[in-house]
């Protein structure tokens, strides 16, 4: 049962003090207010989390600061009257709501006399402040990234679309960590039944903290064993606001600067916001690059492996004599030497993402050129093996997606095994698992191979955005997860007709 | 849940049934035995028509499909469908063979068949009761690549063809007409797959026009196969083989040069169409035991299809009997339940996982690393007294590939002769006297002695030996000459070895002389074909230097 506020405030304060015992950031501070200090009351608030100016800038503390000299009679009709209603306060009647006020970052005022509590509204917690996106940087398109604060990630959004069909639904997830989630959507172009269909998920489990996205990514999806993501994560507004408009959904967690964009397919991994403000034939380009990219990642060392020990009259003989010689000497079999490179190589990436900046970049020459030359030079691995492992990996940074890269990498230890062991039998057993694996996954419904295996809906026109990327004024309409409904987004009007050249 | 996809589209459907069809077709309709000439590619566009006609029929039938105890009556349309499921385990394990074979000859030279089986059985297994909307899907997708690589060599192909062999019509029958009908219509009979998916297929009356477009599509594939077999290899020297289609795969050469042999490309998408197909058989079999509430046992059934290929395998079953038995027994058998039909009126996934792994690390060691191999780059073959004599030439990798690496053994030898009373013989020497393996996916010419050439009968040996060896391409030039053992041990020209050499030499004057190079190909089609083998080019020794006369 909820605890009511007391009229009587040394109740309010026992119960409070009580309840925050051993809780040494949190300061209760009773105040003597009015004429002759007769009225008491008290300001609950978190140390760090309100500073003092924001208390005596706010209305409540203006009005704390004009109750000092007031008759203690007249005190509280004056906040009775005065002190509710106005935008930066607002009343609170349980204990409940007022610790989670408090929590979340406000203070909270309490008066002798008065059944209820005044939260003072504050900027909360300490966050950093918008800044570069670090993970998808782009040469053109706005430079704001996400923060780690939901309220000023969906004003970031709300700043891009002006419109009030922008809907956000919040909610609060983690028994303990009592997280702030926010559902962004467009009422009129989502789906009929995504949103629902979404909030159920949130809804369906009970956890002790929501930390980040990624937590509640794992905790919604529905095959958690696929390597494939089901969820494309972004720390760019312009993104999330563009999708938004392409009627996908946004959820932004507190404390989180990526948001989870829904329904993700393959497709959508191998896009990033910057392609659609350059031109269509250099953007063409790099996605043809990207999707190359994709299957250099997962099957080239593989190929290398079928190549060489199974099927050597694939390659010019110059070619394959050249990876013959090279070999000579090399103490391990090919398999074993591309997998310890492999490994190599992403030990070099762990510890350059985990290191401060210019350390990484010295950790990856460290160990792309002084490893791998001496590596060649004590003959552990051949000089070819370098040169696969590092395509392999210029491969996969050239994938835009962190999350969609990883599972190709992981997979190409698999086609490693596979073509090492069985050839290119090997490599088209695996390339059919992954493609049957692939075939059968679905985000929110929508198939994940899509726009390459969607339905030839009538006037269904998804591949545009694919492998090319059509000119934007042939773009017109919107991919397959938005509202059937509202599938123009381009509405070209008729121009006037343009003068013609004048001929002097 | 959201998605338009709970029904698959006529295109998923047409490309799904060419993605399952294409490769067994390749590999299946150029061996049927009236299958040749203009006969065969008249054959095949009448089984086509027969079949496009009593398609629309098996298209109106599907309610039978759907529910066959409802409108056969418990037991007859537990019969009907018990029958109909155990041709397509019947098929499956055609299909598991198929790809065992190729497999071990053309992908994992002398792989264990058992476990390529096991295998393909596995990953075709996976996932194959998963609705037919995930094989459109998966089709749609692998389509057109699939299409690109065997369509687009088939194309590549025609740089082959000799104008005087497709003057040659062969025979034509009505016999031999009518029985290569029934036999294409029995080939085409796994449309009749076609009514049991229908129930998941968008406006499933409309499918007529899918099923005629791939008939279109498969019969003029399947006859441009025949007319680039007849026109490559010439009439009566390619329908022994097992694989005709893949050896002609293995002269195509693409533009620029930049591979060496592209066959295993098209290979490869066989095996990969060959899956799909296996794929296809478990889909439709656990399809049709559903609707006879027998679902449960489609697991067994999937064991029962591996355990008749790997006991198959084991005793050593030509595919042909295959084809036979369809023609015989299943054709006519399933044609007349098919058209009495419409008569009718009314998990473990981990231990699965681990035995996955198993079976690849004991395949593994199958491969042989680049080190461990030889690669003779021209190899001369003379005949004396009873005896082959093979001579490789070797190249010293070091000088060739401009690589000098310490404390390496690689290449001092530069021919390796060895003899033999057979070619087997001779390489077995060879074997024995060798730590690595030979590798001769990558010889340049073929230098035989005058002895040999003027025997046919070793001359048919030395053929027969060379077909075997799929690593040995069609393509490779021919020459003769008179002091064997010299020319092999010479250098080309320093860095080059004598097969480069004699290549680069014949390929820099061929605009300018008359006399055509000789490939092996042309002595493998007279040979089959019992004409006079071509007169080969004469490789000489001008200043320690090979030199050919008609090029030179």
């Amino acid at each position: 049962m909820e605890q009511k506020i007391s009229c009587r405030i040394e109740e309010n304060e026992a119960y409070v003090r009580k309840r925050l015992e051993n809780c040494d950031d949190f300061i209760i501070r009773p105040m003597l207010l009015g004429e002759g200090r007769k009225i008491r009351c008290l300001v609950v608030y978190i140390e760090v989390a309100v500073s003092n100016m924001v208390l005596e800038d706010s209305v409540i503390g203006k009005l704390v600061n004009h109750m000092w000299e007031m008759p203690s009679h007249k005190i509280l009709e004056f906040v009775k009257d005065n002190g509710m209603g106005i935008s930066d306060v607002q009343p609170l009647d349980t204990m409940e709501e007022v610790f989670a006020s408090t929590l979340a970052g406000n203070a909270v005022f309490f008066l002798d006399g008065y059944a209820r509590a005044v939260k003072i509204s504050s900027k909360g917690y300490p966050n950093l402040s918008v800044s570069e996106s670090d993970r998808e940087k782009v040469l053109r398109g706005s430079k704001e990234g996400f923060t780690d604060s939901v309220k000023t990630n969906s004003a970031l959004v709300r700043k891009r679309i002006r419109d009030t069909r922008l809907k956000v639904k919040q909610k609060i997830l983690g028994e303990r960590s009592q997280t702030v989630v926010q559902v962004l959507y467009m009422e009129d172009l989502v789906r009929p039944g995504l949103v629902e269909a979404i909030e159920k998920r949130l809804d369906s489990f009970i956890i002790d903290g929501v930390l980040d996205t990624g937590i509640l990514e794992q905790m919604t999806e529905t095959s958690w064993l696929s390597p494939f993501p089901q969820f494309q994560t972004t720390e760019r507004p312009d993104k999330c606001a563009a999708e938004i408009l392409n009627g996908r959904i946004l959820i932004l967690t507190d404390h989180s600067p990526a948001g989870l964009l829904l329904p993700a397919v393959f497709n959508d991994f191998l896009q990033v916001s910057e392609d659609y403000y350059n031109r269509f034939a250099i953007v063409s380009l790099q996605r043809i690059l990207r999707y190359g990219a994709v299957l250099m990642t997962m099957l080239f060392s593989g190929a290398y492996l079928a190549v060489t020990n199974f099927h050597t009259q694939v390659l010019p003989t110059n070619l394959i004599l050249s990876f013959s010689e090279a070999r000579q000497g090399v103490p391990f079999p090919g398999i074993l030497e591309i997998l310890l490179m492999e490994l190599a190589f992403e030990m070099i990436r762990e510890a350059g993402v985990r290191m401060p900046g210019p350390l990484g970049g010295t950790i990856g020459i460290v160990g792309g050129l002084i490893i791998g030359q001496a590596a060649v030079t004590a003959n552990l691995v051949s000089p070819i093996v370098v040169v696969v492992v590092a395509v392999s990996a210029l491969s996969s940074l050239a994938i835009p997606a962190d999350e969609f890269s990883a599972p190709f990498r992981l997979l190409k230890f698999g086609f490693i095994m596979l073509g090492g062991t069985l050839g290119v039998f090997g490599m088209i057993l695996g390339l059919y698992l992954v493609l049957s694996h692939l075939a059968g996954q679905k985000s929110f419904g929508i198939p994940y191979l899509s726009p390459f295996a969607a339905q030839n809906k009538e006037g269904y026109c998804g591949e545009r955005d694919s492998f090319i990327r059509f000119p934007l004024p042939l773009l017109n309409k919107r991919p397959v997860y938005a509202r059937k409904e509202e599938q123009i987004k381009i509405w070209h009007k008729k121009r006037k007709k343009e003068e013609g050249h004048v001929h002097r | 849940m959201y998605t338009d996809n709970a029904r698959i589209s006529h295109r998923q459907l047409f490309r799904q049934m060419l993605t399952s069809l294409l490769g067994v077709y390749f590999l299946a309709v150029p061996v049927l035995p009236d299958m040749t000439g203009r006969q065969g590619v008249l054959c095949i566009l009448t089984g086509a028509g027969l079949y496009g006609v009593l398609g629309i029929y098996f298209i109106r039938a599907r309610n039978t499909f759907r529910d066959p105890e409802g409108y056969m009556g418990k037991i007859w349309g537990k019969a009907f469908i018990l029958l109909y499921t155990s041709w397509l385990w019947f098929v499956g394990v055609f299909l598991l063979l198929m790809t065992a074979r190729i497999t071990g000859e053309f992908l994992i030279e002398g792989s264990p068949s058992w476990i390529v089986i096991l295998l393909a059985a596995f990953a075709a297994y996976l996932g194959s009761h998963q609705g037919l909307e995930r094989r459109g899907r998966m089709a749609e997708v692998s389509f057109p690549v699939l299409f690109l690589i065997l369509a687009g060599m088939l194309l590549l192909a025609a740089t082959q063809v000799r104008p005087e062999y497709l003057e040659e019509t062969g025979t034509l029958s009505f016999a031999g007409w009518a029985g290569g009908s029934w036999q294409m219509l029995c080939v085409f009979l796994p449309f009749a797959f076609l009514p049991v998916a229908l129930g998941n297929v968008k406006h499933p009356a409309g499918t007529g026009k899918v099923m005629w477009a791939v008939l279109g599509v498969i019969a003029g594939l399947l006859t441009l196969t025949l007319i680039l077999l007849q026109g490559s290899f010439g009439l009566g020297s390619y329908e022994h083989e097992e694989f005709p289609v893949i050896r002609l795969m293995s002269g195509v050469r693409l533009p620029g040069d930049f591979l060496e042999r592209v066959d295993l490309f098209w290979v490869a998408a066989l095996v990969f169409s060959l899956l799909f197909a296996i794929g296809s058989v478990f889909f439709y079999s656990h399809e049709l035991l559903v609707r006879i509430h027998l679902e449960k046992s489609a697991l067994v059934a999937g064991g029962a299809v591996v355990l008749g290929a790997l006991g198959c395998e084991r005793a050593q079953i030509h595919p042909e009997f295959f084809i036979r038995f369809t023609m015989g027994f299943y054709g006519p058998m399933l044609l007349l339940l098919l058209l009495l039909s419409g008569f009718t009126g009314k998990k473990g996934k981990i231990p699965r996982a681990g035995l996955f792994l198993l079976t690849l690390l004991a395949l593994s060691g199958c491969g042989i690393s680049l080190e461990d191999r030889v690669f003779p780059m021209s190899m001369g073959v003379d005949y004396e007294n009873g005896y082959y004599r093979l001579s490789y030439g070797i190249p010293q990798l070091s000088k060739v590939t401009g690589q000098d690496k310490e404390e390496t053994q690689s290449g001092e030898e530069q021919a390796l002769v060895y003899e033999g009373a057979t070619l087997e013989d001779a390489q077995e020497r060879f074997r024995e006297n060798q730590e690595n393996y030979l590798d001769m996916g990558h010889m340049k010419a073929i230098i035989l002695g005058k002895r040999i050439t003027e025997n046919r009968e070793a001359m048919a040996e030395l053929l027969g030996f060379l077909e075997e060896n799929p690593a040995v391409a069609g393509n490779i030039y021919v020459f003769t000459t008179e002091n064997i053992e010299t020319l092999m041990s010479l250098d080309g020209q320093g860095v080059d070895s004598v097969g480069d050499y004699l290549t680069g030499i014949l390929e820099n004057t061929l605009d300018k002389k008359k006399q055509k190079p000789v490939i092996l190909q042309d002595l493998y089609g007279a040979w089959h074909r019992e004409e006079e083998y071509p007169g080969l080019p004469e490789v000489t020794i001008v200043n320690k230097k090979p030199s050919i006369r008609q090029h030179s």
